[in-house]
């Protein structure tokens, strides 16, 4: 016996110890043997409807499934040997007898498990000889996902997502056998705000997402894990380019942040990424200019301004590049320093109230948070100003009170300074999320080649004022700078940071 | 029909009914089934769209599930059927004593193919899974009333008794 609440059970001739109550593909999991599954998932409740599963249990007669057997003391479980495959391989053929196979022209093929498992645990013959069931395609659920019944293998993730997680219990089974199809409540039109998750939930092609179908090949992407950057939460993403375009983000699992979902708003907001029509170089008195013309520019109007100059931040910049600001401010004289903080609803699963990425670490680098109406810039001599995401700016009358500005901004605009801004996705760097938990941003592409983040543009406004100052080599570089200077950052690293973040004011245990 | 209590969708009596039903289980969801017999034949027999509506009304559950439980139990009817529903047994024990034959005939005197209505209006012609009667095979349901032993001039004799 184990005790404590433990078992201890053997699976594959390797012994393991997990809680009491854990089923058998968690338990498997721990070893790092991967029990095949469609219709399990560890956060929504166990159906055991799809049978692929199927594991050899020492003592019970007949084939088990892994998500609904829960761990014994002294168990023994075999989870690959000839009479399993044989199961798997059966389930498999069932699954595929009434599937349309039309893997060439769906949106799932390359990440799709029916793929995957056909390959693993699937006959590679049909011997069904008659004419498939044929079953509703191109089923609008309203303006984001769309549903083909001949592909869905009743998993019932969606239904059960909508249910537990989302609650807002909108999709069910309807009918019986292989007349089996599933249907949405009221007027066939979903409603959640978090609807796009059972598209990634969906083992198969059935759902897909009306913004990214027949956008590209699954393997004509690339990839960069990193974070959406529409609220506070920092929801850990993965985002998916090609040709320097982002073409879809999806949740990445952080069981501290988000769990296994975003909101559907976070994951469509990216249009600006793949604006034509941002701007591409800076700009001096509306004339493109290198950016090294653009900061001498910028360098010599502060410096002449002094505490007549205000920075007003954006809190969608990175803790990097707030840094630089900062140091512009001390090196120029800038007292005044202050960001645009927009707020908005939250919701009760991950929609934070605080509507931008990094509100604290802008706090934490000396800027103090303030409204629209920008109480703190009056007349003064030069504002710097980072625009920050659509939807929050400084109204006209207040830019007019500076009699110069240095703006970074997505688009032509009035400033006698004007430097292109970049997106989320064009840059390496790092926030501080809610619950005061230090994420990074990767970088997906460079836009139009040439364009520089703000912080490597602000480093050459910096250089200009201070001849001594050497910008960072390095994204991590970068971070260690920040680090150094705020004390809540003490022993965090870049690396240390890593993929799902760490938590601000936590000693790092050496290695 | 009398206006009510309930979601005043359904007849006092109904209302009272599945009221009655609710007693007997640990959520009201779980009396469904019963309910939607009784609901099935306050609305002439069958249940469209817009009853389901109602009966999901007064049950507070998304309409989705009943009509999911509508698609799922033969027993209930999503489409509209006539007066009486036949339901013929096709099942082992009746197939071999003769469901096919009688079905056939059912074909040629009434014209009715599984799941049709009579012109008239007097029948639904259903031919079902077991109705658990094999012993006196071949059998059918009408409405609720069971007929067994069936020879061509008995199933008639029913069929033609039928208002």
């Amino acid at each position: 016996m184990s005790g404590n609440g433990n078992v201890t059970l053997t699976i594959d001739g390797t012994e393991v110890t997990v809680p009491k109550g854990t089923n058998l593909i968690e338990a498997a999991r721990r070893l790092g043997t991967h029990v095949p599954h469609y219709c399990y998932h560890p956060a929504l409740s166990v159906v055991g409807n799809c049978r692929i599963c199927l594991v050899e249990v020492e003592g019970m007669p007949k084939l088990q499934i892994a998500c609904n057997t829960e761990a014994r003391d002294g168990m023994v479980m075999r989870t690959r040997n000839e009479r399993v495959e044989k199961g798997r391989e059966g389930v498999m053929e069932f699954l595929l007898i009434n599937h349309p196979l039309d893997c060439t022209i769906c949106d799932q093929a390359g990440e799709c498990k029916l793929q995957d498992y056909a390959f693993h645990h699937g006959a590679g013959v049909s011997r069904f000889e008659d004419e498939k069931v044929h079953k509703p395609k191109n089923v609008s659920w309203g303006d984001r996902v769309v549903f083909d019944s001949e592909r869905c293998i009743l998993c019932t993730l969606c239904v059960r997502f909508l249910d537990e997680v989302a609650g807002t219990d909108e999709v069910s089974i309807d009918a019986r056998g292989d007349q089996v199809t599933l249907i949405v409540k009221a007027d066939g039109k979903l409603t959640s705000p978090y609807q796009m998750n059972i598209i990634d939930l969906c083992p198969v092609g059935a759902l897909t997402s009306r913004d990214f179908r027949f956008k590209s090949r699954l393997w004509f992407m690339q990839f960069a894990d990193t974070i959406c950057t529409s609220c506070a939460r920092g929801c850990n993403t993965t985002v998916g380019v090609r040709d320097e375009r982002v073409l879809r983000m999806v949740p990445r699992h952080n069981a501290d942040v988000n769990g296994d979902w975003m909101c559907d708003h976070g994951r469509l907001h990216f249009a600006i990424a793949n604006d034509d029509e941002r701007l591409s170089v800076p700009r001096v008195d509306g004339r493109g200019v290198p950016y090294a013309v653009a900061a001498q520019r910028a360098a010599d109007l502060l410096r002449e301004a002094g505490d007549s100059a205000a920075a007003v931040a954006s809190p969608f910049m990175t803790n990097e590049e707030l840094h630089v600001l900062k140091l512009i401010c001390d090196a120029a004289g800038i007292e005044k320093r202050l960001f645009l903080n927009p707020v908005g609803p939250g919701d009760e699963l991950l929609v934070h109230s605080e509507k931008s990425p990094n509100a604290r670490g802008a706090a934490l680098l000396g800027f103090e948070a303030v409204d629209q109406d920008c109480e703190g810039v009056q007349e003064i001599d030069v504002l710097l100003y980072v625009t920050p995401r659509e939807g929050i700016a400084l109204p006209e009358t207040v830019e007019a009170r500076a009699k110069r500005r240095i703006v970074f901004a997505f688009h032509e605009r009035e400033a006698d300074v004007l430097f292109p801004l970049t997106t989320w996705i064009e840059k390496d760097g790092t926030v501080v999320s809610a619950g005061d938990r230090v994420q990074r941003l990767v970088k997906g592409f460079s836009r139009f080649g040439s364009l520089l983040t703000e912080r490597a543009a602000l480093e050459m406004v910096l250089q200009a004022l201070e001849a001594g100052f050497e910008p960072a080599a390095t994204p991590a570089q970068a971070f260690e700078r920040v680090a150094a200077a705020l004390a809540p950052f003490e022993g965090l690293t870049f690396t240390g940071v890593g993929a799902h973040g760490a938590p601000l004011g936590r000693q790092e245990v050496p290695a | 029909m009398r206006p009510v209590s309930g979601n005043g969708k359904f007849s006092a009596e109904l209302v009272k009914r599945v009221e009655a039903l609710w007693e007997r289980y640990p959520d009201r969801k779980a009396a469904l089934l019963p309910a939607l017999h009784l609901i099935q034949k306050e609305r002439d027999g069958w249940l469209s769209d817009e009853t389901i509506r109602d009966a999901a009304e007064l049950f507070d559950v998304p309409d989705m599930h009943i009509k999911g439980i509508v698609g799922f139990y033969d027993m209930f009817h999503g489409q509209p059927v006539g007066r009486h529903v036949v339901r013929l047994c096709k099942t082992l024990s009746c197939k071999l004593r003769g469901a096919d034959e009688l079905r056939a005939h059912v074909r040629e005197k009434y014209g009715v193919l599984n799941g049709e209505t009579t012109a008239d209006g007097r029948f639904t012609f259903k031919c079902f899974e077991c109705l658990g009667h094999c012993e006196v095979a071949p059998m059918m349901l009408v409405d609720e009333e069971k007929h067994t032993e069936l020879t061509t001039d008995k199933l008639d004799a029913v069929l033609e008794a039928l208002a």
